[in-house]
């Protein structure tokens, strides 16, 4: 079992690239739900999946289940520059995002489960040619959360349950550093206090001069919780919610940084403060040679620090049979960004790098709306369409997450294919509204404005899930 | 009644999700709205000190925006022109005073003060000229062999060429003057083996323009000079030896020992050219006490037959460079060298190209002539605008557009 963990654990430390929704939110948590729009807060399906989109739904549970499922995403997507007009293309391979859930009815009222879920992640991947690499070009934010999950029906009518979430956080940036932005250590160039130090793009370093690669990589375990409701109004109507708390990782990490070669050459001797750099020097051996030694002084390998906090979900939802074998679902949801997402504050062993990344997210509210029909025992079609607003603010859409407002249409089947066998397959296309948005982060940690942005990202996904689900 | 009720849910179901995309678009570059004005959505200026905006023997963000490429730029009304602007007081500050070495910034200033550039850094480079640039250097930086880089070098174009920056330019539009220096460094040397051979300045001009070929954009090929020698039209930089002899017999720089040798008087002083950094130089030297002549023979004066190989050089090299724009279908335009012949001769005479320098002015005064700047070299103000309008016009003219008159 121990070993079983492991392996999950190392299939979910892969996943990737997630951007299906609000923020770096992720809701494609079961192919049953992905083929219902995500809905189920009232009446979660019943492959298990119920710990996430519910943990009341594991309730009244006859018997067990268990499933096992893949999303496979197709992302695409790019930035087309105002000026120049060229476009730059997101890097991500067709991804896989594994799906564990495990649950038991213990008495007709109790049920108990286990499940494995990202509710929260990203991975933007871009060109080495995209202005964005500056920000970042290769940025992956994971948490993996275990949960144990417990569920009671109080009442006929009433179901509650909860759950402890053991979450797993691995956040990892790869970034390319820009010697046009970069600064004159002030031993070299002395300017007055207060004042921001001289770049080198004062001496001419055109922007886009890569000079070094930084990756940061960091981890950390915590622990939240969730718990949800469920009331049976009648035969035909459920009233369902469930609150996700927030968690916050303190992450600790190490960055590391590596010279790139900008192959330039001073072209005459140049004076630069009290130094002269004789006429055919590299920039590349200035850099890494004294006085400056960059990367045995300021760009060395070293601790870095930062918090990221994934907010709470807080989803109400309805789920109607105006007949037997159909069921309409309405789920409201809204993700309390505002409050969790406002600055990110990288703290490295030398100050001198520290950075304070604005995001300002804000909440975001968005709507699901799904139907399914039971065609008879063996057959059940479903389809549906979400809209949800995105969470960055206009002057925060940037390559670490090109987000905005999105529509989605879902559309799915389950087939038994024994008594004790049964499988799901699920379609999700992503639309993402094109947005406005930057490639560069403010110079010295400065608050970004809209005037940074100077083009478009534009977005859209193909999800393809398969499950196969058991009944014992 | 089925089919209808399916029809309008599917119609407004349309509209809904419609109304529910909000896309942002593009910020599209603004197209010149006059005929023509596509081809100068983004232009970009090669050439030297001219073009940079090099006046007063200095250069800063002041005069950087008197350039005749900014003012075109300006009136193409394409992307915004960028130039890579210097923080005062300059890199080296102008003079304010060329006679007592006095610049922008005053006391502690002088000629190898070198600010560097605005902390407002473009996304590129619309002026990528660079001052002391011959055709060699186009595309090549020192320490390459033959190439002239200099501390602007590195400033404007941190270590790529102007080829190099006016291809990341993305440029519609290139105008390229360059080939000044090729031959004003030897003339002030006094020293013809000095200039740039017609070999080497077409094959450099040449791949020049094999570059902005490769862009696809259009170009103005701007003719070397700011006069025609051949019309013995000289910079005011150069006096004429007899202006000398004249200057120095009357006593003008007593009680300095300095005197003149009779090489300079006419009939042959009227056909040596003098260098003001040779003259003055002299003037500087006598000035400390030492006694100094001068000779209208030494190596830095120019003779006759010097002078008519540099006429005859510009005359070959604009030779080149308009079969060049011929072959390539670019616009070549003399008109500029046209304007300073008819500014040359402006009356009363010497107005806009003193013969010899008013000693002692300050540069508010144009101690030059008021066509040129307070070096005796660069143009000034007022005739940056007069190139830009030329050159203007003579785009107009090849390609049949309307682009405003600066």
């Amino acid at each position: 079992m121990q070993r079983l963990v492991r392996y999950v654990l190392v299939l979910f430390a892969g996943l990737p690239a997630l951007l299906p929704a609000q923020g770096f939110g992720i809701y494609e948590q079961g192919t049953c739900a992905m083929g219902r729009a995500g809905t189920g807060v009232a009446a979660p399906c019943a492959d298990g999946s119920a710990i996430f989109f519910n943990p009341a739904g594991l309730a009244g549970l006859k018997g067990g289940r268990a499933t096992l499922g893949v999303t496979l995403l197709d992302v695409e997507g790019g930035f087309t520059d105002d000026i120049s007009r060229q476009r730059s293309s997101l890097d991500d391979p067709l991804l896989a995002i594994p799906q564990v859930y495990a649950a038991y009815g213990v008495t007709p009222k109790l049920g108990v489960g286990i499940g494995l879920f990202a509710p929260y992640g990203l991975q933007t991947r871009w060109p080495l040619t995209f202005d964005g690499r500056f920000a970042g070009y290769d940025n992956i934010l994971r948490s993996v959360y275990i949960q144990p999950t417990v569920a009671y029906q109080v009442t006929p009518w009433l179901s509650l349950g909860a759950g402890l979430d053991i979450a797993f956080g691995r956040v990892e940036l790869n970034q390319r550093l820009d010697l046009a932005t970069a600064a004159v250590p002030t031993t070299i160039v002395p300017v007055p206090p207060g004042s921001p130090p001289v770049l080198f793009g004062q001496f001419g370093i055109a922007p886009g001069t890569d000079f070094a690669n930084a990756h940061l990589e960091a981890t950390k375990t915590t622990v939240t919780a969730h718990w949800g409701g469920i009331i049976k109004v009648n035969d035909k109507l459920s009233i369902g919610g469930r609150y996700l708390m927030h968690a916050k990782f303190d992450y600790e990490g190490r960055a590391q940084f590596s010279q790139v070669p900008t192959n330039l050459t001073i072209p005459a001797a140049i004076t630069v403060g009290a130094l002269t750099i004789p006429a055919g020097t590299p920039v590349d051996v200035f850099l890494a040679s004294p006085p400056l030694n960059l990367f045995n002084t300021v760009l060395v390998d070293q601790t870095v620090s930062t918090s990221i906090t994934n907010p709470e979900q807080v989803i109400f939802g309805l789920a109607y049979k105006p007949r037997k074998d159909w069921t309409l679902f309405v789920d409201y949801q809204f993700t309390r960004w505002g409050k969790r997402f406002n600055t990110l504050t990288l703290n490295f062993a030398n100050p001198l790098l520290n950075r304070v990344l604005y995001e300002g997210y804000q909440n975001t509210n968005g709507i699901r709306l799904a139907g399914e029909w039971a065609k008879d025992a063996k057959w059940t079609f479903r389809g549906g369409y979400l809209r949800h607003q995105g969470a960055a603010p206009p002057e925060t859409v940037t390559p670490l997450l090109p987000e905005g407002s999105r529509n989605e249409f879902t559309g799915g089947f389950t087939v038994k294919l024994s008594p004790g066998f049964s499988a799901d397959v699920a379609y999700q296309y992503i639309n993402q509204d094109d947005r406005r948005g930057r490639t560069r982060e403010a110079l010295f940690n400065q608050v970004p404005t809209t005037l940074l942005n100077h083009g478009v990202y534009e977005f859209h996904a193909h999800l393809f899930g398969v499950s196969l689900g058991y009944a014992f | 009644m089925t089919q209808r009720r399916v029809v309008f849910a599917a119609g407004l179901g349309w509209v809904l999700l419609v109304a529910a995309c909000q896309n942002d678009v593009l910020n599209s570059p603004r197209v010149p709205a006059y005929q023509g004005g596509t081809m100068f959505q983004r232009y970009v200026a090669m050439g030297n000190s001219i073009t940079a905006g090099f006046q007063s023997g200095g250069i800063n963000d002041s005069t950087q925006r008197q350039s005749y490429a900014v003012l075109i730029g300006g009136a193409m009304g394409g992307n915004r022109f960028y130039y890579p602007s210097l923080n005062s007081f300059g890199c080296p500050p102008p003079f304010t005073n060329i006679f007592t070495g006095a610049r922008v910034g005053g006391a502690g200033i002088t000629g190898t003060t070198c600010l560097f550039r605005s902390p407002n850094i473009p996304p590129y480079l619309s002026n990528v000229a660079v001052p002391g640039a011959e055709t060699i250097d186009i595309l090549n930086n020192g320490p390459t062999p033959g190439t002239h880089s200099n501390p602007l070098t590195q400033l404007f174009l941190g270590g790529r060429t102007q080829v190099q920056v006016m291809m990341a330019a993305q440029p519609t539009f290139v105008s390229a003057w360059i080939g000044n220096n090729d031959l004003l460094g030897a003339a002030q040397a006094g020293d013809t083996t000095l200039a740039t051979d017609t070999a080497l300045f077409h094959s450099e001009y040449a791949k020049m323009l094999d570059s902005i070929n490769a862009t696809g954009a259009g170009a103005v090929l701007i003719a070397v000079g700011l006069g025609h020698l051949a019309n013995n039209v000289v910079l005011p930089f150069f006096s004429r030896g007899t202006t000398w002899f004249g200057a120095i017999s009357s006593g003008a720089f007593a009680p300095a020992p300095i005197t003149v040798a009779a090489n300079c008087a006419p009939p042959r002083g009227d056909t040596v050219l003098v260098s003001f950094a040779y003259g003055f130089g002299l003037v500087a030297t006598a000035s400390g006490g030492t006694p100094v002549t001068l000779d209208c023979t030494a190596p830095p004066v120019v003779e006759p037959a010097e002078t008519r190989f540099f006429a005859t050089l510009q005359l070959r090299y604009n030779a080149i460079i308009q079969a060049e724009a011929s072959a390539r279908g670019f616009a070549y335009t003399d008109s500029v060298n046209i304007m300073m012949d008819s500014l040359a001769a402006v009356l009363p005479a010497g107005s806009q190209f003193r013969p010899f320098p008013n000693v002692g002015a300050a540069c508010t005064t144009f101690p030059f002539g008021a066509a040129f700047s307070c070096d005796g070299i660069h143009p000034n103000q007022a005739t940056q605008l007069k190139i830009a309008q030329k050159i203007v016009r003579a785009i107009n003219a090849k390609y049949g557009s309307a682009i405003p008159t600066p």
